[in-house]
């Protein structure tokens, strides 16, 4: 069938990450992308990401009159998982407009997962909940055998049925066996656009991998609307392959490996780290780990060896009175022992902080001011506590969730339940926070910076 | 020199936000929403995440 694919996450919607310009291709479209040509589809595609404004994706219908339109967002990227109104409204548009060129329309990602029936009112034919190729390659593979007649076998999508009642078939396994995805169609987008704005606004060029899927770990705030806690690696080998086509055919001073969580499995870091040896590949990376798992015996140290700049930790708070309400199953004093041994492996340390936590009092925020005080993390990513659906923290808090459910951009910060205190509180004390951090680095010592982390609890 | 000033300027911010940050805290409401303990996974009885799980 011809398809479009496209995404509703447009950057340029985003007024916080559209001005850090820190521009990532949509990796799970581009997978998605892949599986249907690979199953013999004429397949198009829309960048959103790159794109000021939906009517590219207006044109590009024009332009390929597709007999499917398909918006899929990019899964692996944090901010479609933050499923933001202004996409939502953006999806809105999209669909309008593909329905108006007569095509067929197939809706994927975690706010479609999350509120199916809202984009089947927007106009999409169907909604694939969860992750999404197998799903999408079945579907329409039946809807080019029988129409939608035909979908009522395919597990994991929602659709009206024909006398307008809401159909959901049962949820799909999630994929084990990831390596046998085809490689991200990398050949539909234009890298240069992207290496432009990076070389423009950063002076270098990164591009992005996944090398896993989902997350086992059980924060009560974290919302799982595409791999539930299901995790599948692919192997180190597979992923050092990939690193090395990526630097040869993208060339990017760095990658953005977009797990939940890298290297989870025990020894894949030294395998990965050897893998590329091998290879004799070198190309650096950020990533994202648990505190507890750095700790686990040659874990930096593989790390540094495979070629980790710089590491993100969510530390959450600095409170750990917070951090077991959350679920976290992490301490500060694992936060305070993996911020060390990074710094003394020579890698940059980021910790994302949530603030607004329910039972978060004025003593626990000065807690966290004190873990970034002791640790010195060279970056830090702030939000506070949003409430998604599927979270037993969202359900603690529905009943205090005003018509407003989700943020309309990606610095929005309200806090839409009752929280310990006001929006505007949070919205200052973000702001401050990194005053905060940037001072404390700049008035450490070089003593101080390089024995980070080191403490008593 | 370009740290320096960086550190001067993240303090010279930093001072009215605090001052602002305090006023609204003490406006603000506390909250209403305590800890539940029972929501503690231990508590629950249920395990720790097995790193084997998956493939």
């Amino acid at each position: 069938m011809k398809t479009l694919i496209g995404q509703a996450y447009h950057l340029y919607l985003d007024p916080k990450n559209w001005s850090n310009m820190e521009l990532f291709p949509p990796l799970g479209s581009l997978y998605a992308a892949a599986v249907l040509r690979e199953a013999g589809h004429e397949v198009h595609f829309s960048d959103s990401m790159i794109a000021e404004s939906t009517d590219v994706w207006a044109a590009a219908l024009d332009a390929e009159r597709p007999q499917l339109a398909v918006m899929y967002e990019d899964n692996f990227n944090y901010l479609t998982k933050m499923c933001l109104l202004n996409m939502r409204d953006a999806a809105q548009v999209m669909i309008a407009a593909a329905k108006k060129t007569g095509a067929l329309v197939i809706v994927a990602g975690s706010d479609a997962s999350d509120v199916p029936e809202t984009y089947l009112d927007f106009g999409a034919d169907v909604v694939i909940n969860g992750e999404g190729e197998i799903t999408l390659e079945q579907l329409v593979a039946a809807l080019e055998q029988g129409g939608l007649q035909n979908i009522q076998h395919i597990e994991g999508i929602t659709f009206f049925g024909s006398d307008g009642a809401v159909i959901k078939t049962p949820k799909r396994r999630s994929l084990r066996d990831i390596d046998s995805l085809p490689m991200p169609a990398w050949d539909l987008i234009d890298l240069s656009r992207y290496r432009e704005k990076w070389k423009a606004h950063h002076g270098r060029f990164e591009l992005n991998i996944a090398t896993s899927r989902g997350c086992p770990f059980h924060c009560n705030w974290c919302a799982k609307p595409i791999w539930g806690r299901a995790y599948n690696a692919r192997s180190p080998e597979k992923i050092a392959d990939e690193f090395a086509i990526l630097a040869k055919q993208g060339n990017p001073d760095r990658i953005w490996v977009m797990d939940d969580i890298f290297a989870m499995k025990p020894g894949w870091a030294r395998s990965f780290a050897n893998a590329l040896k091998d290879r004799n590949v070198q190309l650096p990376f950020k990533c994202l780990s648990r505190a507890d798992l750095l700790l686990r015996k040659g874990e930096v140290e593989a790390l540094a060896d495979a070629g980790c700049q710089e590491l993100w930790i969510g530390a959450e708070s600095g409170s750990q009175k917070i951090l077991d309400a959350m679920e976290k199953g992490t301490s500060l004093q694992q936060i305070d022992d993996a911020t060390r041994l990074l710094k003394q492996h020579g890698i940059r340390v980021g910790f994302f902080l949530q603030y607004g936590y329910p039972g978060e009092t004025w003593a626990d925020i000065k807690q966290t001011f004190g873990l970034l005080r002791r640790n010195l993390p060279d970056v830090i990513g702030i939000s506070v506590s949003y409430p998604l659906p599927g979270t037993p923290f969202h359900d603690r808090v529905l009943d205090q969730l005003g018509s407003k459910k989700n943020w309309q951009h990606a610095d929005d910060l309200d806090l839409m339940y009752r929280g310990p205190f006001k929006t505007s509180f949070y919205r200052v004390l973000h702001r401050f926070t990194h005053r905060l951090a940037r001072y404390q680095r700049g008035t450490a010592t070089p003593i101080q910076r390089d024995t980070a982390g080191k403490s008593n609890h | 020199m370009r740290e320096a000033a960086g550190t001067l300027r993240a303090f010279v911010y930093m001072v009215p936000l605090w001052a602002q940050l305090h006023v609204l805290r003490v406006t603000s409401r506390p909250g209403v929403t305590p800890i539940d303990p029972k929501l503690s996974r231990a508590a629950a009885g249920l395990g720790a995440v097995d790193l084997t799980e998956g493939k």
